[in-house]
């Protein structure tokens, strides 16, 4: 027999026996029907020495479908062989190969081929060539090449094909571009917009902070009475993720209500998204409900569950479902490690944080990377080993906004322990670096005001004006049915003031008769800096802005209902110390999540165990 | 006492409070809170919650299956229980089937007595799923009779892209 044709056949194992059938196919039409369905390595194999046997090696239908088969069975380099011997090749050779590249994770290579294809001139590419082009410049996040493509795209006319405009928008929305993937999105009217393009405009939203939107259009979706389509877990999962980011929990559960009556509850991608979306609303018992029911986990839903706990105070417990993962030899990644950093950090378990930095490479195989270094600073100087945390952000070479992260953990460390001088070299680290200078100002000021440096703070707060940088405004919000109301710290009124001032005010009289001694006994922690009487200074921290949200609330929520209020900086002491209270007085449970953490107010005490 | 020193965004000596939307192009609407749990005069648009709507999903235990009249009695009886005697009439579908619960008419504030409830899983806030024709969704249950409904339409077929069509991955 000559060798050529048998080149690429590998000998059977004695059991296998399609062997016997293969050699009796002549017709060209059978072999096309075998490969389709060839799932083996070895029976495409043998069915290409037949072709090649029977004299169709030259034919390019029957290739093709050659071709095919191997990119089916990720075998790209043989399909590339193939199609580099061919004579004559058209444009389902090239895009089958193309195609293939993209499946196996080699988008560059899938790319320069089209270029490849774009120089020869012979063959012109079609709609799903240029599919295939937009989802390999979707993986690399290219968008320069993204878009001369796009031009070329344009040019032959084939745009208005929706398979085509998906992965178009699909590709801004990967390359960051969504008002690019936005026009493309709108310019579909009319070429069958479909749940994909759908979906592939609610997730470019959805994965570039446009959470808003994402929810609009899905509701639009939902309402659009002229498509028979319904969401798909895709959706959903896009959906229910700008929940998470927003922090929106009303329209999280909307989304759940869609994802119950669809039966997409048992789906993982879907299940994972609501675990992440109830946990970052601060929904905790929901989100370990959903948690329990899902069948089969995976690192992905173990880490959110052990990421939950940790950021609501629960450490012990998110540890023990790290060692339960661990059992279930399901492979920790970077993120997993963060979390249990995390739960270390927020419950003061020091020892073990240090433990599991130290042991990451050998046990887990996961490098340390500045993220879980800055965890631990934070956990050291949260614990007041402020020296220790500063050694060790010392060593870590980090610039950037990882930098930030790092010197601002040590920075908070050093304001809550009145550490000047860790604060003036971590302020220094990060004004130099030119990053969250506002916040390195601010404490700097502060720590000067707490050392009795009056005119060093004050000289500071010139220069932080001057320099046209703005602290932060403290705001709070609450979700109330479809809308979101935040309270800022300012200098203005509306409507429902009065009232408002008003259920405040009889709070304050209930707290003090439980003795509730107000601000005065904590004037280092404090955020108020400033020397003025113990009236005027009670009456300021009472209108904090937490209090006021927390007082809407009480008003407009249901009774017995929890209430859930979002910060965007760490919560004061004097506000943690009322709502202990409040939540006695009330009996309500309180939830609210600040800059780095939940606290879960109820019967008088608070989850972080007044640690944080 | 000093003077309190004039520190911009720093010191408030009143708060403001604001009403602010999240930037979002969402119909505006009545603002007009009476101080009662509800809030009232809102344009509540079709396919938007309602929050008068609420769809109770429940566990059963998996050594003891339940038939679907089983269910159905288990979720009469949640109900009953939940909004007090004869709230079984409040329900206007369930389902047995696709997902396992009811639907029914009643308050947030009402909602909230379902918590605790035993085999009560999730308490959501019910949407329409067909909004032209203002379904619901799930089996339609009428005083104890129950009209089977099929479950939404499953989305269309992608277009087969020949040989490269893939079920999209999800990051």
């Amino acid at each position: 027999m000559n060798k050529r044709f048998l080149q690429n056949v590998r000998f059977a194992p004695a059991n296998a026996s399609f062997v016997n059938d293969v050699f009796h196919l002549k017709s060209k039409a059978s072999l096309v029907h075998k490969l389709s369905e060839s799932t083996h390595l070895f029976l495409t194999s043998s069915l290409q020495s037949s072709i090649f046997k029977l004299g169709f090696a030259s034919d390019t239908f029957t290739v093709n479908r050659l071709i095919n088969s191997y990119v089916k069975l990720r075998e790209t380099h043989t399909a590339r062989k193939l199609f580099d011997e061919m004579p004559e090749p058209n444009v389902v050779s090239w895009t089958s190969v193309i195609s293939g590249f993209n499946d196996t994770g080699q988008p560059q290579t899938a790319l320069s081929m089209f270029q490849q294809m774009h120089e020869d001139e012979s063959v012109a590419p079609n709609e799903f060539t240029f599919a295939s082009v937009f989802k390999a410049c979707s993986a690399l996040a290219e968008s320069r090449i993204g878009k001369s493509i796009h031009a070329r795209l344009e040019m032959s006319g084939r745009r208005s094909n929706t398979v085509v405009s998906s992965s178009l928008l699909d590709m801004y929305g990967k390359c960051n571009d969504v008002e690019t993937a936005r026009r493309v999105f709108d310019s579909m009217i009319g070429c069958g917009r479909n749940v994909v393009s759908w979906t592939s405009i609610i997730t470019a939203y959805a994965q570039n902070a446009r959470g808003h939107e994402a929810f609009e259009l899905f509701r639009t979706f939902n309402s659009d009475t002229t498509t028979l389509d319904r969401p798909n877990q895709f959706m959903l999962a896009s959906v229910i993720s700008a929940c998470s980011s927003l922090g929106r929990l009303q329209w999280g559960k909307v989304a759940h209500g869609v994802v119950t009556h669809g039966g997409y509850e048992v789906n993982h991608v879907v299940a994972t998204s609501l675990l992440d979306m109830y946990a970052k609303c601060g929904s905790l018992s929901c989100a370990e409900k959903i948690f329990l029911r899902i069948c089969r986990h995976s690192v992905i839903s173990y880490t959110s569950m052990i990421m939950a706990k940790a950021k609501h105070g629960l450490g012990e417990a998110a540890l023990q479902l790290f060692d339960e993962m661990v059992a279930k030899r399901i492979r920790p990644n970077y993120v997993t490690l963060l979390a249990v950093l995390h739960a270390c950090s927020h419950s003061g378990l020091v020892t073990e944080g240090l433990g599991y930095l130290n042991s990451m490479v050998e046990k887990y195989g996961v490098v340390p990377d500045p993220r879980h270094y800055t965890c631990v600073v934070d956990m050291l100087g949260r614990f007041g080993r402020v020296d220790e945390a500063y050694a060790l952000a010392k060593t870590i070479e980090v610039g950037g906004e990882q930098g930030a992260l790092l010197w601002g953990a040590l920075l908070s460390a050093g304001r809550l322990h009145g550490r000047v001088d860790i604060v003036g070299e971590a302020s220094k680290r990060l004004i130099e670096s030119n990053q969250q200078v506002t916040s390195a100002y601010v404490a700097l000021s502060n720590a000067y005001a707490v050392a009795g440096g009056w005119e060093d703070s004050e000289s500071l707060r010139l220069e932080m004006r001057r320099g046209g940088n703005v602290k932060e405004r403290a705001c709070s919000w609450i979700e109330i049915k479809d809308s979101v109301y935040a309270f800022h710290a300012g200098d203005l009124s509306c409507d429902e003031s009065g009232e408002i001032v008003r259920f405040m005010k009889d709070l304050e009289k209930r707290m003090k008769e439980r003795g509730h001694r107000g601000s005065s006994s904590m004037i280092t922690s404090s955020s108020v800096f400033v020397d003025v009487d113990e009236e005027a200074k009670e009456e300021i921290v009472s209108l904090h802005c937490e209090r006021l949200a927390l007082a809407f609330g009480l008003i407009h929520l249901p009774e017995g209902s929890t209430i859930r209020i979002m910060n965007n900086l760490r919560m004061c002491r004097d506000c943690h110390e009322a709502f202990k209270l409040i939540s006695g007085i009330v009996e309500r449970e309180i939830v609210v999540r600040d800059v780095n953490r939940f606290h879960c107010f109820k019967d008088g005490s608070c989850t972080c165990r007044d640690f944080w | 006492m000093y003077q309190p020193v004039n520190l911009s965004g720093f010191l408030c000596t009143t708060a403001r409070f604001t009403f602010c939307i999240n930037s979002a192009p969402e119909k505006s609407r009545s603002r007009a809170f009476h101080g009662s749990d509800s809030v009232s005069g809102e344009t509540v648009l079709d396919d938007r919650c309602d929050y008068n709507h609420w769809l109770i999903t429940m566990d059963f235990p998996k050594n003891h299956p339940l038939s679907p009249e089983e269910m159905v009695s288990t979720y009469e009886q949640t109900c009953a229980t939940g909004l007090g005697i004869r709230g079984e009439e409040e329900i206007y579908a369930c389902s047995t089937m696709t997902y396992q619960g009811f639907q029914a008419i009643m308050t947030e504030q009402e909602s909230e007595k379902f918590k605790d409830l035993p085999g009560v899983v999730f308490i959501l806030s019910d949407s329409y799923i067909d909004p032209q024709n203002k379904e619901y969704g799930g089996d339609k249950y009428e005083n104890g009779v129950i009209t089977h409904r099929p479950p939404p339409l499953q989305p269309s077929r992608r277009p087969r892209l020949n040989r490269q069509c893939k079920v999209e991955e999800v990051d």
